[in-house]
């Protein structure tokens, strides 16, 4: 091996020695030959000629001993490179088509892929993240569950500590979180941020060491509220403190409650949950401090906290889930007690088993809801390239007609079809290069904008849009693959060709050339097929968008602006947050502009709700199931503030306070529901099941309206008074203005800090803009296959329109002789347009099938909208006829344009 | 060109090599030595294609079963001499044994009936 390098390396540095030696000896085997030739009576030319004859090819002969010390292959490499570099210089226009294309193409893919591996494929930063798994437990629950995108991984903090200590065979470590927002002051203000509660040994299960001073330990997991200590995130301490290591050991308000900076995590590190980026870590016990307006800390009734463990090495999840259920039935056994479990149920509570999920990304949380629009916009930046490529392999083919007298000189002289076609694929490769790096340079811009249509609480956080190391690699790659792609076919084609031929031939009529219009043609018949599924997707989901746009959502959203404010993580008590709120109430309501303000708890179309079981007074569900309602917490004149018709009974009023009797509205879904036809109001609903006793009034029905979001579907609801109950972590105001809303939201921060300074404001924006970024899975996939689509149509219209006008230039001559003999221009117009007419229709028959098919496939993610809409797929056959007649145009022109006399003199 | 003569006394893919290394056994020579030995030996049959021998010649050199030097040749020319090396002996017996047995098996299977 050493050897050969060696001779190798020495054939490089003295090249020219080395070619001047193989001339030598291969000059000294002719000369042999001609002698012995001369010998055996031949005369001095022919014993000459007979000698080269005899040896062969020469050329192929020197090229193979050069290439063989191989660097040669480096060396060709870089000629071919260079001459390639010369070629595209040549032809401007078709180098600029196919970089920019490419570059599109590239660029989508790129930012598209950075997307999917930020979301779905990267690993959590951690040591061994494949040992990580996260605990589910599906199945019945008694109490109240909280949860953070999967109920069934909501456990209470009695049964972590349980499983914790009984599992140690089966996990090296088990670890708890629950995400909380927070309110830190220091420095003069208070902001709001977002904490992670962490059992003692979160950062030593996970493998996550400090930065800066110690992480937690199971000291700083003792008893509830006896651990005041802090570990801030590396990105909070950059973007808070400035890296500034004197925040060590100084204590920060955190809710009002003073905590110790301890020590700053890795960097790098942002928790357990892809999208998620935690500013600050405390332990588990300080919970009570953390969500004043609940605890639950010791409650085995309160599902809250998410469990990740990590397995013992060599265990897999299968077996590591066997093990565990022998020890997870004692925990749900020695439950029973506490639950008033109805015997029917008490067996599927006690079937319910402890399953272990991959935690090797962290919570699947994100992915779960992201794969499906993902794979899309994969499958849809994916088809662009491939018609790009199609595209360009039509081009190349076209432009190697014109090269066949050049490549079959190159044969002719001795160049083995291996080194041709290394040039031909070389050309097409410093193409795909070009068209690669810009797609780099595109696909950072595109990811940008992916990702400002992303809004923040839609658990996409911390995805970047930078190039890294990944992204090269797989633009590279990309590059190359297209390489192959486009550029392999037609080279093959090239150097397939009998050499002889295209020299012989003195015309300009290529040999071959009927099959090279016939590939195009097929090639261009793709281009449609693909284009076609392409735009059909891009309507499917511009009317799914259009669709959710248009829901009625039983309100009036215009003129409304909101914002939220959170007094019990600042340290307001119950009563003195709602004292609060009636003060901001009248603040706002006095504001010029201002029509009405109202307040509600749980903040609409942010993707949040609350669901309850009922029991209605006089009324059993047929099939024994449990009622349920969704519920809110709602201020006066909330209805008439949304603009929510009052259908019957009365709003709530100031007089609803916590001292007088329970009082309850519901929307027209729970009184068909639960009311049948009776009269709801003046009857009484309690929240939960069994053993209650119904103490709330209904005292109004409200019109059905939207809630989470504009698609899901309108739940049974009950609002209550904000007076009457107020866990109230946050609040967010709804201010209705007579005119722009954006002037009154200018105002509404000051006003807020006239009542408390230290108070932070989050969510100041538009209602409109709330439900439009409600919406903005619809939003972004609608618009990102309608941008796809066009380019698509437009590439599709570039190559149908290159077919064409390369078909009329090699038909000049019969077009000359059609008109010779009587065609008129409009004859020779239409057959122009007949044949693009014909590829068109062929493609789109083709094209449509697939679009109902993958029409099929979306279905899910749209609304409102068949995946086989006859609308849409005739608007794609429309559009795409269009684009071809467009396309056709031109060419057809210049072909009635021909002059018979010239073109036949052309010859 | 490219065009190829008549098969019939073209030589089986990869015993070229062979045949180059057998003919180095008793000597070093230069490649039309190697042609002519071939040639002769093999009483006309075979017929090295000479085009192909210098790119074998290179290609075992770089294989480092030959070693090659520039010497002077019978009648006084500047010639390059190709040698066996010890890897290119041992390599020749094994091929020779491998050549041995194949054609041994082929022929058992054509005389059988």
């Amino acid at each position: 091996m050493f050897n050969e390098f060696w001779l190798r390396l020495r054939a490089l540095v003295t090249r020219r020695k080395f070619d001047r030696d193989l001339e030598d000896e291969l000059a000294f085997h002719l000369a042999m030959r001609e002698e012995k030739n001369r010998a055996s009576g031949s005369s001095g030319d022919q014993a000459h000629l007979a000698a080269l004859r005899q040896f062969g090819n020469t050329t192929l002969a020197r090229e193979e001993c050069r290439e063989m010390r191989s660097f040669a292959l480096l060396e060709t490499l870089w000629q071919d490179l260079r001459y390639g570099g010369r070629l595209l210089r040549k032809s401007p226009m078709f180098t600029l088509v196919a970089v920019v294309t490419l570059a599109l193409g590239i660029g989508a893919n790129t930012a598209i892929f950075s997307l999917t591996y930020q979301v779905l494929l990267k690993y959590l930063p951690v040591p061994h993240p494949e040992e990580l798994v996260v605990l589910r437990s599906p199945g019945p629950k008694e109490g109240a569950t909280t949860s953070d995108g999967d109920g069934a991984a909501s456990f209470s903090y009695p049964m972590y500590k349980d499983l914790r200590e009984r599992s140690g065979q089966v996990f090296t470590g088990l670890l708890a979180r629950f995400a909380v927002p927070l309110s830190i002051s220091g420095q003069g203000h208070t902001e709001r941020a977002s904490g992670e509660l962490v059992s003692g040994n979160y950062f030593e299960v996970l493998g996550v060491t400090p930065e800066l001073g110690r992480i937690f330990g199971p000291e700083d997991e003792t008893a509830a509220g006896a651990n005041p200590v802090a570990v801030l995130s590396y990105g909070y301490w950059t973007s808070r403190f400035g890296n500034d290591p004197s925040i060590l050991n100084k204590q920060i308000s955190v809710n009002g409650t003073p905590l110790t900076v301890v020590g700053v995590s890795q960097a790098g590190f942002t928790g357990v949950q892809i999208g998620k980026l935690p500013d600050i870590f405390i332990p588990i016990t300080m919970k009570a401090q953390m969500t004043p307006s609940w605890d639950g800390l010791d409650d085995r009734r309160r599902h809250w906290i998410a469990i990740l463990g990590r397995m013992t090495p060599g265990l897999n999840r299968a077996g590591a889930q066997a093990e565990l259920q022998a020890i997870f039935r004692p925990i749900l056994e020695a439950e029973i007690p506490l639950e008033k479990i109805p015997e029917k149920t008490k067996t599927r509570f006690l079937a319910r088993q402890l399953l272990l999920q991959d935690g090797s990304h962290g919570r699947p949380i994100l992915q779960r809801d992201a794969r499906q629009p993902l794979i899309y916009l994969t499958a849809m930046v994916g088809l662009i390239l491939l018609i790009a490529c199609a595209n360009l392999a039509s081009l190349l083919i076209a432009k190697g007609e014109a090269r066949q007298r050049e490549i079959a000189v190159r044969l002719s002289l001795g160049a083995s079809r291996q080194r041709v076609l290394r040039q031909l694929l070389t050309e097409g490769a410093l193409l795909a290069l070009a068209g690669g790096l810009a797609g780099l340079g595109i696909a950072p811009l595109i990811l940008r904008m992916i990702l400002k249509a992303v809004p923040a609480y839609a658990g996409m956080l911390g995805l970047h849009a930078d190039l890294d190391f990944h992204l090269l690699v797989f633009a590279l790659a990309l590059a190359l693959a297209t390489t192959v792609v486009f550029a392999l076919m037609p080279a093959l084609r090239l150097v397939r060709v009998d050499p002889q031929t295209p020299l012989k031939e003195q015309g300009n009529s290529a040999s071959g050339g009927a099959s090279a219009v016939g590939l195009r043609k097929w090639l261009m018949v793709g281009q449609v097929v693909l284009t076609t599924v392409l735009l059909a997707g891009a309507g499917l989901f511009t009317q799914s968008l259009i669709n959710v746009t248009n829901v009625d959502l039983g309100m009036r959203t215009d003129h409304v602006v909101q914002f939220s404010i959170a007094p019990r993580l600042s340290r307001y008590s119950e009563p003195q947050t709602l004292d609060l709120i009636e003060r901001l109430r009248k603040a706002i309501a006095a504001q010029p502009g201002v029509q009405s303000v109202s307040v509600a708890e749980i903040p609409i179309f942010a993707g949040d709700s609350a669901s309850s079981d009922i029991t209605v007074e006089g009324y059993a569900s047929p099939d024994a199931e449990k009622l349920y309602a969704n519920k809110n917490w709602v201020g006066t004149a909330y209805f008439s503030t949304m603009k929510i018709p009052l259908l019957a009974g009365r709003e709530f009023q100031e007089s609803d306070r916590a001292d007088s009797p329970k009082v309850a509205i519901v929307n027209q879904t729970l009184v068909r529901l639960y009311f049948a036809g009776r009269d709801p109001l003046g009857r009484r609903i309690v929240f939960g099941t069994g053993n209650v006793h119904p103490d709330i009034e209904i005292v109004g029905v409200v019109k059905d309206s939207k809630h989470e979001d504009a698609v899901t579907p309108i739940a049974p609801f009950v609002y209550m008074p904000l007076a009457q109950e107020t866990s109230a972590a946050g609040i967010t105001f709804y201010v209705r203005t007579a005119q722009d809303p954006l002037a009154v939201a200018s105002t509404l921060r000051a006003t807020v800090a006239g009542l408390d300074a230290a108070l932070p404001v989050y969510n100041l924006k538009t209602l409109n803009e709330q439900v439009k970024d409600s919406a903005f899975a619809d939003r972004l996939l609608a618009f990102l296959s309608l941008w796809l689509g066009l380019l698509a149509a437009m590439l599709a219209a570039l190559g149908l329109y290159g077919v064409m006008a390369y078909l009329v230039a090699r038909r000049t001559r019969e077009i000359g002789i059609r008109m010779a003999l009587g065609a008129t221009r409009n004859n020779v117009a239409w057959l122009v347009l007949r044949e693009i007419m014909r590829m068109t229709a062929i493609g789109l028959v083709a094209g449509l099938g697939a679009a109902v098919l993958t029409g099929k496939l979306i279905e899910s993610q749209l609304f409102g909208v068949n995946g086989a809409s006859p609308l849409i797929l005739g608007l794609t056959a429309a559009l795409l006829a269009a684009v071809a007649l467009v396309a056709g145009l031109m060419p057809a022109r210049r072909a009635a344009r021909v002059q018979p006399m010239a073109a036949l003199r052309c010859e | 060109m490219g065009e190829r003569k008549d098969k019939s006394g073209d030589l089986v893919q990869g015993t070229l090599d062979m045949l180059v290394l057998k003919a180095l056994v008793s000597g070093a020579k230069h490649g039309y030595a190697v042609a002519e030995w071939i040639h002769a030996t093999s009483e006309d049959v075979l017929r090295v294609e000479e085009g192909a021998l210098y790119p074998a010649l290179h290609r075992l050199e770089l294989k480092g079963l030959l070693k090659s030097e520039w010497g002077t040749s019978e009648n006084n020319r500047r010639a390059k001499y190709y040698a066996l090396t010890a890897a290119g002996r041992k390599y020749l017996a094994a091929e020779q044994e491998h050549w041995g047995r194949m054609t041994a098996a082929i022929a058992r299977v054509l005389q059988s009936a």
